[in-house]
Parts: C-alpha cells; structure tokens; sequence
C-alpha cells in the first residue's frame, strides 16, 4: 500500500497560476451572472406582458438552451459560426455563451416565480386602479424575486461550475490552469486537489452572499 | 323593494357570466343607490363573489349590462376600468396586501404612484385612517407580523385611501377566527356609517341585520329575493331563504 503522495512544494508552486485562473473565473461568473440575471428581469417582463412574437421567440429560445448541452453550444458558436463568418476570441465567445446559457434558466426561474405568485396580488393591485407597469415593477417583481432567489442561486453556481467547459476553447480559467499545469508535470493530484478547493471556496462564497441576500428580502415575510 | 334607478350608483340590467361552458350568473338585476348598504347572501357557489367581482371589472361578464350613474361599462378595457377601479373600491376575503411594503407603504403606494396625493399628504391621511381603525402604531408592521383582523383592516383602510364613492366587501370576515370577527365587521360599519354607498358579502346575519339598509339573496346565479332586514329575516318570501336563514341562525 502507498502513502497519499502529495508534493506540497509543488502545489504551493502553482497557486499564483491558480489565483490569475481564479481572478478570471470570478471575472466571468460575475459578469456572465450578472449580465444574464438583468436580461432575463427584461426576457420575463415580456412573458409577463405576453407582448406577441416576441413572446414566442422567447420561448424558442430558452427550449433550445436548456434542452441542449452547453458543451455543444460553446463549439458551435466557437468552431461553427466562424464558417459563415462570426468569429470571436476564446473569451469573448465562452463569456457570450455562458450569458446566453445562464439567461435562458435565469428567465425560466424569474417567469416561474411570478406565475407561483398568488393571482390575488394582481387583483389587489387592479382594484387600486394601479397600472400594470406599477403593478409590475413594484409589486409582482419584489415579491416574485423573494421566492426565485434559491433557484437564481442554483443557476449562478450552475453557471459558475459551467465555465469550467470554456477551458475546451482555451479560456485560461481555473480548469484551463490545471490542464496546462498537468500536461506540464503530470502532477494530477496536486492540481486537481487545488482545482477543487477554488471551486468550493467561490461557491461557498456565493452561498453566504445569497443567505445574506434572502435575510435581507425575507425581513418583512418574519413575524 | 324598488329602487329608484334614475340615482342609481350601479345598476346590472340582466347580467350573465359563465366560467367556460358552465354558467353561474344568470339575468342578475341589481341596483344600488348613493348612500345604501346593501349585504349580498346567499349559499357557497351562490355566485355572490363573482357578482361583486364583476361590478369592477375583476371578471368579465358575457350578456347583459353594468351601469355606473347610468353609463354601460361592462365592455371596458383593462385601461378604461383602471380610473372607473378607483371609485370602486374593494376589500378581499384574504386581504390581498403588498408582503413587502410595510404597513404604510401599502396605504400610500397606490394614490402616490397613480398621482392622486402628495406624498406627505398621503401619509397624513393614512395615519389619521389608522388612528381611526386602531391601528395607529402598526405604520412600519409588515404585514406578516399583524393578525388576520389587523391586516384586514389595513386592507379595508387601503381602499379607503382612494376615497371610493362605492365599496365593495367580499366576504369581509371569512378568513378570520370568531375573536377577530367583530372587530372587522364594527370598523366596517363606522366607515359605512357616514353615507359610504357599500354591497357586502357576508355570511354575518347579525351584522346584516344591524348594518344593512337592504338585503339581497341569491341562490344559483340569481337573485331570488330582496328586500329590508326586518322583512327578510322574519318573513322571507321564499323557502330557499328560510331554510338558509335557519341554518344562519
């Protein structure tokens, strides 16, 4: 039987090449959630309003996002889109994807939300005479946010887990940083034990942040 | 009991509703009057609910007319009702207040957002309404940490901020347990006691009795009888009231 051989020298060696992969992906899960959880508000707004065609096109879209694997989408849009000329750099294209990935469940869970919403809410809000972009912005989408921030949680860790596929397109993201480092060393343990632990850290790190959120939304839902 | 329908604050000429294919009020003729208080009862499924409903425009009604001072309004659009709603008052069975917004934002949102009061001026007359429901205190409560009776009654005060000519109570009491019952029912009948035209709901005979200029019965989509308190509860016409009465009582 053999010991656990990790070379401690060896991973602390490689953790400034697993901060710059950190930096980056912390980088990408911030402005791909952000981005994505902004549009879908938009993308919901207008299934609420059920504004024709438009509505439709919505609908297509996110069918097709999340009945097909975001592994295939990325190649396509990466290796496929430049034959009829749309071409973009590794991080620019992985970052496009994964917004356009994230939105299609962010707008899923947003419209989700507000379709659980009590129908007496709208009601209450229409006998006062309010109109519906009030009623909208000021009490369906408050109230509807309270009750989609568990799953708009699971979607950003979803997210943040996923961009761990734009190292296949050369994204020098965490996952890229221990590929390159293995076929460097050939040192697996090591760099897939730190991969691990950065993972666990930012979605650690977003799990406190969205229970402070909820604290902070549930305040008036307390007796 | 006639009624004089030339000052007439709404009146149904012949009303029809259906849910799908199944019909639940059939030919209704109301009518009330500035300044009544007429208390609608009847059994559950009677349609009583979707008939008050129908009188602002929550449900839309498939034959028949809606007046309100003598112009048809049953074929408004959502955008044409929405100034109509706020002369309209009405209170729900189960409150229906804004979770998020504290006690007073949900008093003062609606006339503030839809220009109708200053804000401070807004806030003014909720706390003088609060004041007069007893509440006065509860302003910044969310409305989680009120009791059923409580939030009911901000309800009932949310409506009363946009000074409706007519208020609609549907089912006032249903949600609440018998300790709080009253105290819903007395602040309704002070705020009615001033003139305010109001079609109530209730299942409350002692309410009705005390508090109703009329009542009206309905039974399976129609209304079946009409008449005073004094008149309907010692003498109804029909059988299907006396035997609803007596269940009542």
């Amino acid at each position: 039987m053999t010991g656990i051989a990790i070379d401690w020298n060896y991973f602390w060696s490689v953790a400034p090449l697993f901060l710059r992969g950190l930096e980056l992906t912390l980088v990408l899960c911030l402005v791909c959630n952000g981005i994505s959880i902004a549009v879908a508000y938009v993308l919901a707004t207008i299934l609420y309003f059920r504004t024709p065609v438009l509505c439709q096109l919505i609908r297509a879209y996110v069918s097709l996002i999340r009945n097909t694997p975001m592994l295939v989408q990325l190649f396509f849009f990466y290796f496929g889109l430049p034959e009829i000329g749309v071409a973009a750099s590794p991080l620019i294209s992985g970052i496009i994807v994964l917004t356009v990935w994230a939105t299609a469940y962010q707008t899923e869970n947003i419209r989700g939300a507000i379709e659980g919403l009590p129908p007496r809410l709208t009601e209450a809000g229409r006998s006062l005479g309010l109109r519906p972009g009030g009623l909208f912005v000021f009490v369906i989408a408050p109230v509807a946010t309270r009750t989609v921030v568990p799953a708009m949680m699971n979607t950003i860790i979803s997210a943040t887990k996923n961009s761990a596929l734009l190292s296949s397109i050369g994204v020098m993201e965490l996952t890229y940083v221990a590929m390159d480092n293995i076929a460097e060393s050939y040192r697996s343990m090591e760099n897939f034990l730190a991969l691990l632990i950065c993972y666990l850290t930012i979605v650690m790190g977003l799990s406190a942040i969205v229970t402070l959120l909820e604290r902070h939304l549930g305040r008036g839902y307390r007796r | 009991m006639t009624q004089n329908l030339d000052t007439a604050v709404i009146r149904t000429i012949g009303l029809e509703k259906y849910y799908g294919i199944h019909q639940v009020l059939f030919g209704v003729d109301f009518s009330i009057t500035e300044g009544e208080r007429v208390v609608i009862m009847g059994s559950s499924g009677s349609g009583k609910s979707t008939f008050i409903r129908c009188l602002n425009g929550l449900e839309s009604t498939q034959g028949g007319h809606i007046q309100f001072h003598g112009r048809d309004i049953e074929a408004l659009a959502e955008r044409d009702w929405r100034p109509l709603r706020r002369r309209i008052g009405m209170v729900f069975q189960d409150f229906a207040l804004f979770p998020h917004m504290t006690v007073l934002n949900n008093l003062t949102f609606a006339p503030v957002r839809e220009g109708l009061m200053k804000k401070a001026a807004a806030e003014e007359r909720a706390l003088a309404l609060l004041e007069r429901v007893k509440l006065r205190g509860k302003e910044r409560s969310f409305p989680s940490q009120l009791s059923g009776g409580q939030q009911q009654r901000v309800a009932i005060v949310r409506s009363m901020m946009m000074s409706p000519e007519v208020m609609l109570f549907d089912e006032p009491t249903s949600a609440l347990d018998p300790e709080t019952v009253g105290e819903v029912l007395a602040i309704i009948q002070d705020l009615t006691s001033e003139g305010l035209t109001s079609i109530i709901v209730t299942h409350e005979t002692n309410f009705a009795r005390k508090c109703a200029n009329r009542i009206v019965y309905m039974d399976a989509g129609k209304i079946v009888e009409e008449g005073s308190p004094e008149k309907f509860f010692t003498s109804p016409d029909t059988e299907r009231a006396r035997s609803f009465i007596a269940s009542h009582n």
